[in-house]
């Protein structure tokens, strides 16, 4: 079902957009293009800017709640889930096909065969999956037009030649963009998870150089792919390298006493593979380590390029017991290829990955979801999509209404559904992200290997800059970032105070006002612009303390 | 970004421009603030960490005047010895023990030193031998030997093992831009330059399209938005949320809010713009004063602080470091100055606060052609509080002959870091978990401490 019904023509704010509104993907296309050519002239961050600003986000239209209450709940709580929360209209979309229909849509691909670019093999092709819900094009217009995700595409070791921190606030600006504006939301919560999965401290050493291309080439590929493609990629991903020091992994050299650097091997066993509660020991480290021994990351010229240095490895005879794998000598760079296929493999992997996912979409580990979806994942082979069906789509669970634990939203979610709720017209950029880093999320700059946290204890103590963001960006205080909450108002054409409340409430909370749920916050927050209006602060003042509080409200922090 | 320059705005001594609070006004009524006792608290000291970035120079703050060598290797910025005649007196280091003395510039921390409650450790370091600012403090930070870059710091680590979900939004400060490494991986830190940003701001909406037509318009509905009325209306209005009901499982989160609106009501009654010290002190007017100060604000508010970080920067003295006066003097000058307002303002409060003052490494021992020092390996940290076991200068002293120094010549690291980070997180913060904050490493303990 083709998502983009949710589009409407007319609704953009012209204010916004000086240009000629993009209204329908076809004349977006047109728009930017003409854009481009007019913008020939003028420097390179300023087409950027102005690209971004043709490119806007497409417009989303306020509808009214469905009645069905029960209906509603199941809707918000699978967007919430499966995405980062509801845009106006996505409730009602999702009541009217269903929440399975909804997941299966977001799950569902197609083949494509494209063309590859390798040196000296012209004409190669592979088969892609792209997803069948067709992605919003001001996305990736938005992100390519970014200087370091381009610089990315065409000459990644330039990226060491870039001011550090630009690379930071692009990376953060592209995730901020997809997270907030793409259709494809299991895609770019999957991206948020294997990110975490496979966490880089973007601040050790060059990591900001290399990090571009890891999320590019490494992760983003593989979201939803095989994961066994997708840890072979992290494990020759020169940011991982370099992250866990496997660029210094080498053999035991009898001069100077130097030998294998383990910290890669043990991560990757603890915290990517089989799960620190599996049973393996130090055994199993050292071994795993010596196989991924002369993996390295170049210097000089083209630096930052993935490099096996068969001088470095130790062609020894390894036994992994855990695994029961023996490797033969003189394996070279199959070694590690061995590893990875065996651990990808292997039951507690499965069992690892499996119960991560079920936290991270249920909350909590449903035994018997669990083992179904252990089943699917060596069943097919480590597909995640195949994984991922009995824990999004299973009846007692996700689709279940009020059927899981309530889920803390961290951060990043806090902020991206805020933007998503009230339609904002965001840049992502350096203003937004600051809030990001007061709320104590800075996007890739989790220092340890293991991704920010997930238990709730984590995030309660950082309250007060959740407050501050709501209250700022619900009175335009963010700058780059725009919501107009007359929208809702206008479009539930809401005249007297009460309405209005109603309207910001629908929007805000995605329940109906009436709702059982919501109601000891509608006393709060109607009481609250009652008593503000009595003290006569402007009409637009007493709307963005309104909308503020319902985003500060302890039920817009819960997923 | 300004967010990510930090660690170099320090070294250039460039930021921690927090706004100078005024210290005129009445002293806010502190009663009936105290947040309680909470959960997580581990009953122990409140810990102020001081980080001198740059690489101080130990052998200049605490003296060997007993070591020959030292003269012979700074034959112009050696400072004499506390009973050197041919120095002037106020050239003189003060004398500590017949061994070593204070640069002249730190008499403000010599009655804490008579009164027992200050001790300083020598040639102490870490296992980095990088001598590069960068990893040097990424590795203490995080506690380690050697840092692998992948680590959370050894005070977040403290704080996790210690705390539940119901701790002090205050429980720890970080007086500066970004929260500093040792506190990294613990995302309940608040960083902040000034206290007065731990507040609510209430929505402050421009009209669009204004111009100048309407600025002073502007000017007047920003100041009405931003009144504390606002922030108070607010902060009303979720405390009626937060107050709600909840179960089981969603309590966490209204218990934290109840807390983070408690704690916000304290700060405002704090009044940190207008906190007057106790016991006849002025603070002076200098940022580590300043932050030292609002520290001060913090304990007697009783909001639950544990852990308190405040850098000072400038003490990369690679030319022109000056010897009795000079550059570094002025260093420590404000250092100690700030250091002695502090512990007189916090009173009996003293017994239970520890304060540490800590620096990455300290430098070559010869002095070098421009007058200055360059990047060594051990440095000194002084330690105050109540349970100081102070009056000494703790050191396995490793000397400065030609064949005791470390690597191209600098005072060897004899005393491993950890060893009194250990004590303090053992005997002071009452944290049992040692091996979760420290893995990997037995310390030994040189017996610094009184246990609480």
């Amino acid at each position: 079902m083709a998502s983009n019904t949710e589009f409407i023509a007319e609704a953009v704010p012209a204010s916004d957009l000086p240009t000629a509104p993009p209204s329908v993907p076809g004349r977006a296309v047109a728009a930017v293009a003409v854009g481009a050519i007019a913008l020939s002239a003028v420097g390179c961050g300023e087409v950027r800017k102005q690209a971004q600003k043709v490119t806007g986000p497409l417009p989303a239209t306020y509808t009214a709640l469905p009645q069905n209450v029960v209906a509603v709940a199941s809707a918000l709580h699978v967007l919430n889930r499966v995405g980062f929360g509801p845009k106006p209209g996505d409730v009602a979309h999702v009541v009217e096909v269903g929440p399975a229909a909804w997941i299966e849509e977001q799950l569902a691909y197609r083949l494509e065969e494209r063309s590859t670019v390798f040196p000296g093999m012209p004409g190669s092709t592979k088969t892609v999956e792209i997803d069948q819900v067709e992605e919003d094009p001001t996305v990736d217009w938005r992100v390519n037009a970014l200087e370091t995700q381009q610089m990315e595409q065409d000459a990644p070791e330039n990226l060491y030649c870039t001011d550090y921190d630009q690379i930071q606030h692009e990376m953060a600006q592209a995730a901020l963009l997809r997270a907030i504006y793409s259709r494809r939301q299991l895609r770019e919560q999957m991206a948020d998870f294997w990110t975490n999965h496979f966490n880089i401290f973007s601040l050790k050493n060059d990591g900001r150089a290399l990090l571009p291309v890891d999320t590019a080439r490494v992760l983003r590929p593989h979201v939803l792919g095989r994961f066994h493609d997708m840890l072979t990629a992290s494990a020759k991903s020169p940011a991982m390298l370099a992250y866990l020091d496997n660029n210094q992994n080498q053999k035991r050299d009898p001069r100077t006493g130097g030998g294998a650097n383990e910290n890669y091997a043990r991560e990757l066993l603890e915290l990517h593979t089989l799960g620190v509660k599996s049973g393996y020991t130090m055994k199993d480290i050292q071994a795993v380590a010596r196989c991924f021994t002369g993996w390295t990351v170049t210097g000089g010229f083209k630096r930052g390029q993935l490099d096996y240095e068969a001088g470095r490895h130790d062609d020894g005879m390894k036994y992994i017991p855990f695994l029961n794998l023996t490797i033969m000598p003189k394996g070279g760079q199959k070694d590690a290829d061995r590893v990875l296929e065996t651990l990808s493999a292997h039951p507690a992997t499965a069992r690892f990955l499996v119960q991560k996912l079920c936290r991270r979409f249920l909350g909590e580990v449903p035994p018997e979801v669990a083992a179904k979806a252990e089943s699917a994942y060596l069943r097919s082979g480590g597909d995640i999509r195949k994984t991922l069906r009995p824990i999004l789509l299973d009846s007692d669970a996700l689709l279940k209404p009020a059927g899981c634990k309530p889920i803390l939203k961290r951060p990043l979610d806090m902020l991206v559904s805020a933007n998503r709720a009230l339609a904002a017209d965001t840049d992502g950029g350096e203003d937004l992200q600051r809030h990001l880093v007061q709320m104590g999320q800075p996007l890739y700059e989790w220092p340890m290997p293991d991704g920010f946290p997930e238990k709730a204890a984590a995030w309660t103590g950082s309250l007060l800059p959740r407050w501050n963001f709501a209250m700022a960006f619900a009175s335009n205080a963010v700058p780059g970032t725009h919501v107009d909450l007359n929208a809702p108002l206008a479009a539930a054409k809401a005249r007297t105070e009460a309405e209005q409340l109603d309207a910001l409430m629908e929007a805000v909370l995605a329940r109906p006002a009436g709702s059982e749920e919501v109601k000891p916050i509608k006393a709060q927050v109607a009481g609250h612009m009652q008593l503000a209006r009595a003290a006569g602060l402007p009409e637009a003042t007493v709307l963005a303390e309104a909308a503020g509080l319902l985003l500060a409200s302890p039920t817009f922090q819960w997923k | 970004m300004k967010l990510r320059l930090t660690r170099r705005q320090v070294l250039t001594g460039a930021t921690l421009a927090a706004a100078a609070g005024g210290v005129a006004g009445r002293l806010s009524a502190l009663e009936g603030v105290a947040l309680g006792p909470r959960t997580g608290q581990t009953g122990g000291d409140t810990l102020v960490v001081i980080f001198l970035r740059g690489g101080a120079d130990g052998l200049n703050i605490v003296v060997p005047y007993g070591d020959a060598d030292y003269y012979r290797l700074r034959p112009s910025l050696g400072i004499p010895g506390p009973k050197d005649r041919s120095a002037t007196a106020a050239g003189r280091c003060l004398e500590l023990s017949d061994f070593f003395g204070l640069h002249p510039a730190l008499a403000p921390l010599v009655p804490l030193y008579q009164e027992g409650k200050l001790a300083a450790v020598h040639a102490i370091g870490s296992g980095d031998q990088t001598r590069s600012h960068f990893e040097a403090m990424a590795t203490m930070e995080r506690g380690l030997a050697r840092d692998s870059g992948a680590a959370n710091g050894w005070l977040a680590r403290h704080l996790t093992v210690t705390g539940s979900a119901l701790d002090s939004p205050l429980r720890a400060v970080s007086i500066t831009e970004t929260v500093p490494d040792s506190l990294r991986g613990a995302p309940n830190v608040a960083a902040m330059l000034s206290l007065d940003e731990f507040r609510l701001t209430a929505p402050n909406v421009l009209p669009t399209g204004s111009g100048n037509k309407v600025f002073h318009r502007v000017q007047k509905q920003a100041a009405q938005a931003n009144s504390p009325t606002r922030a108070d209306a607010i902060a009303a209005t979720l405390r009626g949320m937060y107050g709600g009901t909840a179960t089981e499982e969603t309590k966490v989160l209204t218990g934290a809010g109840a807390e983070t609106l408690k704690a916000l009501d304290a700060v405002k009654r704090l009044d940190p713009n207008h906190y007057k010290a106790e016991f006849g002190v002025t603070y002076p007017k200098s940022e580590m004063a300043n932050g030292l100060k609002q520290v001060a604000c913090l304990l007697k508010g009783d909001v639950g602080l544990e852990i308190a970080c405040l850098d000072l920067g400038g003490w990369d003295t690679h030319v022109a470091q000056g010897r009795e006066a000079g550059w570094q003097a002025g260093r420590l000058g404000e250092l100690a100055q700030g250091l002695g307002a502090f512990t007189k303002d916090l009173g009996p409060r003293l017994e239970r606060t520890t304060i540490m003052v800590m620096t990455e490494f300290g430098r070559r021992a010869a002095e070098n052609s421009g007058l200055g020092t360059d990047h060594g390996r051990a440095s000194c940290m002084f330690l105050i509080g109540g349970g100081v076991k102070g009056g000494k200068v703790y050191a396995n002293w490793p000397g400065l002959g030609p064949t005791q120094l470390e690597g191209p010549g600098d005072l060897h690291v004899t005393t491993d870091y950890r060893d009194v980070l250990a004590e303090i997180v053992t005997r002071r913060l009452k944290n049992t978990d040692l091996d979760a904050v420290f893995p990997e490493y037995t310390p030994h303990y040189h017996d610094i401490f009184r246990a609480v």
